[in-house]
C-alpha cells in the first residue's frame, strides 16, 4: 500500500462519512449549475420581451451564493477534518510527515470535490428542465414557450467547474495549511473537554426575552411609516436577544431543571440535558445566526409568495378594464385599430363605454389649514363612477356619496410622496372635505400619476360644474374583451401598432414577471439556505463524535442497554434543531406581520404561504435532524462494543 | 540508553493567563531492555511525560537522551524518523482506525511510512499468533471485543520492532483475564525481543510485571521500587508501599 493506495483505500472505507461531505457538494454545485444555466438560457427565454434582466438577475444572485457557498464549504471542510483528527494524528505518530499528510488531504479533497462535481452537475442537468419548466409557470406559462428543451448549458457547466475547481483548490490549501501547522499532542487532545460549566445568568436571561418581547411589540404597530423607520430597531433587538438567549439565557433554564432534583433524576433527563447544554453552548452563536437568518429567509419567501399571488388582482386594480385610453388628439383611428385587433384574434368585446371627466381648478390643502397647493382635478357623479366600477375587472359595492359631499381618488404616487388631501377649495370659494376614497376603490392607471379624481352626487355636481370654469371634458374609452388572461398576441398586435393605451393584460404579464421572479429565486435561496444550515448543524454534531465516544463507553459500563442509549442520544441532538427552528418560525410570524403593514399587503392573506414555509423548513429540518441521529448513532454505539 | 535530565513542563492557556507546571523537573534513566512501570496519584503527570518521551509533546526545559542524543534538540524531520523506527506507541483508548481491518491497522506504520521496514507478513504472522488475534485478522475493530483492541494496539506498536514501547494504561479498559494476556505478552516481548517498556498504570497487579516502578507525585520523581524476587513479593512490596503514601494513589 502506498500513499497514493491509501488515499483510494481511505475515501472507499470512509464512503458513508463522505456522505455528507458529499451531499453538501453536490447540492452546492446543483444550485449553482441552475442559476447560471437559467441566466444563460436564451434558447427558452428568448421570446422574453427583456431577458437580459433575467440573465443579470439570475446571474447576481448566482454569484452571492457562490459566495455564500464558498464560506459554507469552508466551514464543511473544517469540521470534516476536524473529526478525522484521530486519524491524522496516527499517521503523524507513525511518522509520516505533515506536509506528505497535508497533502494526502488536499489530493482527497480534490477527488471527492470533482466527483461532487460531476455528479451535481449530472443532477443540474437531468432536473434543468423541470426547475425551467416550473420557472416558466410561475411566470404565467403561456407567455413563454411551455417546453423547455433537454440540453445541456455549455456556459453554465464552464463557469460551474471552473469557479468550483477553484473552491475545492483554495479550500484544499486551506486544510494543508492547517494541517501542516498543528502540533502532534493537539491533535491528540479532544477539543473543549473539561470545558467549564456556564452558570448562565438570570439578568441575560431576562434581558434576552425582554429585546426580544420588545422587537416582537414594535413589530405589532400599525403604522407603515412608523414600522418602516423602527425596521433595523427591530432586527437589532431580536437579533441580540437571540444572541442572548442562546448564549446565555437557555443555560439558566437548563440550570434551574439541572437543579430541580425532583425532574432531572427522573429516566436519563441529567444526561440528556447536560448534553444538550453544552453542545447549545459551543454552537450558541451559529444556531442564532441560524435562527435569525431562517426568520428572514421565511418571511422573504412568505411576502413573495404573497405578492406574487395577488399580481393578478393588483393587475385588475392597476388596468380597471382589459383597455382604457384617453381619447386626445392623435387617438381618433384607436377604437378602430383595437377592434379589428380583437375580431382577428376572435375575441368578441364584453363591454365598451365612454367616461366624461370634467377637468377643473382647485386649491387643496394637505396637513395644514393655511397653505393650499394650486391643482388640477377630474370631477364624475357617482353613479358614473359606480356604472364604472360595476362593468370593471373588479367586484365593489356601490359608492354612496350625500349631497355637498366629495369623495377624492389619488393615484398611487401622490398617496406616497404628499401627505393626504384633506380639503378642497374651488374657484367659486367653496370648500369641501375630501374623503378619502379607500386604497381597495380603484380608478384605472390610465390617469398616470398625480392626478385626482373627485366624486360628487349630481347635486353637488349640477353645482360644481354650474359656478366654476371647466377646462376640458376628458373622455377615456373603456373596452373589456373575451378571455383577456391570454393576450400575448394580442399585446404584441397592440405593441406593434404603437397604440398608446394601458391593457390589464400587460399589468398582468409584468406582474408575473418580476414578482415570478422574485418569488423563484427567494424560495429557491431561501431552500439552499434551510439545507445548508441544517447540514451544518450536522457536521457540527458529528464533529465531536470522537470525543463523545468515551461518553458512551461510559454508559455501557453502568450498564445502559443500546436501547436506551439510541433514546439517549436521540433526546440530546433533536432539541438541537428544534430550537432553532422553532424560534425561527416565532419570529418570522411577527416579521411577517410587520413586513405586510410596511408593504401594504394587508389584504393579502399570508398566513398560507407563511403555514407552507414552517411547514417546509420543519420538514427539511426533521429530515436532518434524523439522518443526524442515524449516523451519529450507527457511529458512535460501533465503536463502543 | 534513555535519560531524563530535569525535564519540566509548563503548560500556558492559550490567552496565556494561566500557567501550570506539570512536571518539575524529573530526572531518571531507563537501561536497555528494563520494563518499567510508572504510577502515581491522577494529575501527577504521568501523560505528560510519556508524551514527553514519545515526542507527541515538547518539553519545557530540560534534555531528554535516547543513545546519547537529545530529544529536544531533534528537527521535526528526525522526530518523525524517531518516532517511526524507535518507538512503539499503545495508548489508553486503543487509537485504532474503524475504517481500516486490523490487520491493515497494525501494518498501518510500515505502511505509512517512508519506512525501512518491508511489510514482513512472517512476523505478522507470529505477533498476532502470539497474541491470539491471528484468526481475526480480517475483521474491523468495531466488530471484536476490548482485549482483542487492544492486543491489536499492542501488534501495532510491535510490528516495526520498535526499541521502546510506551504504554499509557494499557490494561484500563481491560477485564482482568484479558489484562493478564496482555500483561503477559508485554512480559514476553521484554524478556524475547529485549524490547524496553515504560508502562503507565494505576494497577498494583499490572505493575508487578514490570522490574521497576517509578512513583510520581506533583510532577516530581517520588521514589522507586526494584524487584527483587518473584511477582508476587513485588506485587505485595508495592501495596505495602502504597499504603505508606497514605492513599496518595488509587
Ligand atoms: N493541555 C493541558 N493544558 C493544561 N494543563 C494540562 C494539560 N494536560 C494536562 N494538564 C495538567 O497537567 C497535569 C498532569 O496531567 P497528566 O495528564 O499528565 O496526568 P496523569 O498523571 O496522566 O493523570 P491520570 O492518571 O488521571 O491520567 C494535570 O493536572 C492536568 O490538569
Ligand atoms: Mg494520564
Amino acid at each position: 500500500m502506498s500513499l497514493g493506495k491509501l488515499v483510494l483505500k481511505n475515501i472507499k472505507m470512509n464512503l458513508k462519512n463522505y456522505g455528507m461531505y458529499l451531499f453538501s457538494i453536490v447540492f452546492s454545485v446543483f444550485t449553482i449549475y441552475t442559476f447560471f444555466a437559467l441566466g444563460n438560457s436564451d434558447d427558452f427565454l428568448g421570446n422574453l420581451a427583456n431577458n437580459a434582466y433575467f440573465e443579470s438577475l439570475f446571474q447576481s444572485f448566482a454569484w452571492v451564493i457562490l459566495f455564500v457557498l464558498f464560506f459554507y464549504l469552508k466551514y464543511i471542510n473544517k469540521q470534516f477534518v476536524k473529526s478525522r483528527k484521530k486519524e491524522i494524528a496516527l499517521y503523524s505518530l507513525f511518522g509520516v510527515s505533515n506536509t506528505k499528510i497535508g497533502a494526502m488531504l488536499f489530493i482527497e479533497n480534490l477527488m471527492i470535490g470533482l466527483f461532487g462535481l460531476g455528479i451535481g452537475l449530472v443532477f443540474g442537468i437531468i432536473f434543468f428542465k423541470l426547475i425551467g419548466t416550473l420557472f416558466v409557470n410561475i411566470l404565467g406559462g403561456s407567455a413563454f414557450i411551455t417546453t423547455v428543451p433537454f440540453a445541456v448549458n455549455w456556459k453554465g457547466l464552464q463557469i460551474t467547474s471552473v469557479v468550483f475547481l477553484i473552491y475545492f483548490i483554495i479550500i484544499g490549501l486551506f486544510s494543508l495549511v492547517t494541517v501542516n501547522r498543528s502540533k502532534l499532542i493537539d491533535l491528540f487532545q479532544a477539543e473543549n473537554v473539561g470545558e467549564k460549566q456556564v452558570k448562565g445568568s438570570w439578568f441575560l436571561l431576562i434581558l434576552s426575552i425582554v429585546l426580544i418581547a420588545s422587537g416582537y411589540y414594535i413589530a405589532c404597530n400599525d403604522n407603515p411609516v412608523v414600522l418602516f423607520a423602527a425596521v433595523l430597531l427591530i432586527l437589532l433587538l431580536v437579533i441580540v436577544g437571540t444572541y442572548l438567549f442562546f448564549t446565555s439565557g437557555i443555560q439558566v433554564i437548563l440550570n434551574i431543571l439541572r437543579k430541580s432534583k425532583k425532574y432531572i433524576l427522573k429516566g436519563d433527563r441529567l444526561l440528556v440535558i447536560s448534553t444538550f447544554k453544552h453542545r447549545i453552548r459551543s454552537n450558541a452563536f451559529m444556531i442564532s445566526a441560524i435562527t435569525v437568518l431562517s426568520a428572514i429567509a421565511i418571511t422573504l419567501v412568505a411576502c413573495a409568495y404573497g405578492i406574487y399571488y395577488s399580481s393578478n388582482e393588483n393587475a385588475k386594480m392597476d388596468s380597471f378594464y382589459d383597455i382604457s385610453y384617453q381619447m386626445v388628439e392623435g387617438t381618433e383611428d384607436y377604437h378602430q385599430e383595437i377592434k379589428n385587433i380583437l375580431e382577428k384574434n376572435n375575441r368578441s368585446i364584453l363591454s365598451d363605454q365612454v367616461q366624461n371627466f370634467a377637468q377643473l381648478d382647485v386649491c387643496n390643502y394637505q396637513g395644514s389649514e393655511n397653505y393650499c397647493t394650486q391643482n388640477t382635478m377630474y370631477l364624475i357623479t357617482d353613479e358614473d363612477y359606480n356604472d364604472l366600477v360595476a362593468h370593471s375587472l373588479i367586484q365593489r359595492d356601490p359608492l354612496h356619496v350625500e349631497e355637498n359631499e366629495l369623495y377624492i381618488w389619488q393615484s398611487g404616487a401622490v398617496i406616497t410622496t404628499n401627505l393626504p388631501i384633506e380639503s378642497i377649495t374651488l374657484e367659486d370659494k367653496s370648500t369641501y372635505l375630501a374623503k378619502p376614497l379607500g386604497k381597495d376603490n380603484p380608478l384605472p392607471n390610465v390617469f398616470r400619476y398625480n392626478t385626482s379624481v373627485l366624486i360628487a352626487d349630481e347635486a353637488t355636481y349640477q353645482k360644481i360644474v354650474a359656478n366654476n370654469k371647466i377646462r376640458s371634458v376628458q373622455k377615456i374609452e373603456f373596452i373589456n374583451y373575451e378571455d383577456s388572461k391570454n393576450s400575448e398576441t394580442i399585446l404584441s398586435e397592440v405593441q406593434a401598432k404603437n397604440l398608446s393605451i394601458s391593457m390589464y393584460y400587460e399589468y398582468y404579464l409584468s406582474a408575473m414577471i418580476a414578482f415570478g421572479t422574485m418569488l423563484f429565486i427567494a424560495s429557491f435561496m431561501a431552500l439552499v439556505f434551510m439545507i445548508a444550515t441544517a447540514s451544518l448543524l450536522y457536521f457540527k454534531i458529528l464533529s465531536t463524535m470522537e470525543e463523545d465516544r468515551d461518553y458512551y463507553r461510559l454508559l455501557d459500563n453502568i450498564g445502559t442497554t443500546e436501547k436506551k442509549k439510541r433514546k439517549i442520544i436521540t433526546k440530546q441532538i433533536l432539541p438541537v434543531f428544534l430550537c432553532p427552528l422553532m424560534l425561527a418560525m416565532l419570529h418570522a410570524t411577527f416579521a411577517i406581520k410587520s413586513a405586510s403593514t410596511v408593504f401594504g399587503l394587508w389584504g393579502l392573506s399570508l398566513w398560507k404561504p407563511s403555514l407552507m414555509m414552517f411547514g417546509i423548513y420543519t420538514f427539511i429540518y426533521l429530515i436532518f435532524a434524523y439522518i443526524t441521529i442515524r449516523s451519529y448513532q450507527k457511529r458512535v454505539l460501533k465503536g463502543t462494543n | 540508553m534513555l535519560r531524563l535530565e530535569n525535564v519540566k513542563k509548563t503548560y500556558v492557556s492559550k490567552i496565556g493567563l494561566n500557567k501550570y507546571e506539570a512536571l518539575k523537573g524529573i530526572s531518571f534513566e531507563v537501561e536497555d531492555g528494563e520494563f518499567v512501570s510508572i504510577m502515581g496519584p491522577s494529575g501527577s503527570g504521568k501523560t505528560t511525560l510519556l508524551n514527553m518521551l514519545g515526542t507527541i509533546d515538547t518539553v519545557s526545559s530540560g534534555a531528554i537522551y535516547i543513545d546519547n542524543v537529545d530529544l529536544t534538540k531533534m528537527k521535526k524531520k528526525e522526530l518523525s524518523d524517531y518516532r517511526r523506527e524507535k518507538i512503539g506507541f499503545i495508548f489508553q483508548d486503543f487509537n485504532l482506525l474503524n475504517t481500516l481491518t486490523l490487520k491493515e491497522n497494525i501494518l498501518l506504520p510500515i505502511v505509512l511510512g517512508e519506512s525501512k521496514h518491508k511489510i514482513d507478513f512472517k512476523k505478522l504472522q507470529e505477533v498476532t499468533k502470539k497474541l491470539g488475534i491471528s484468526h481475526i485478522l480480517n475483521k474491523y475493530p468495531y466488530e471484536v471485543s476490548g482485549g482483542e483492541r487492544q492486543r491489536t494496539a499492542c501488534a501495532r506498536a510491535i510490528i516495526t520492532n520498535p526499541k521502546i514501547i510506551l504504554a499509557d494504561e494499557p490494561t484500563g479498559n481491560l477485564d482482568s483475564k484479558s489484562s493478564q494476556e496482555l500483561l503477559s505478552m508485554l512480559e514476553l516481548l521484554n524478556k524475547e525481543y529485549n524490547i524496553t517498556i515504560l508502562m503507565v498504570t494505576h494497577d498494583i497487579f499490572a505493575a508487578s510485571y514490570s522490574d521497576r516502578v517509578l512513583f510520581i507525585r506533583d510532577g516530581k520523581l517520588y521514589n522507586e521500587l526494584i524487584k527483587e524476587g518473584p511477582r508476587k513479593e513485588f506485587f505485595d512490596a508495592i501495596i505495602d508501599f502504597e499504603a505508606t503514601l497514605g492513599g496518595g494513589v488509587e
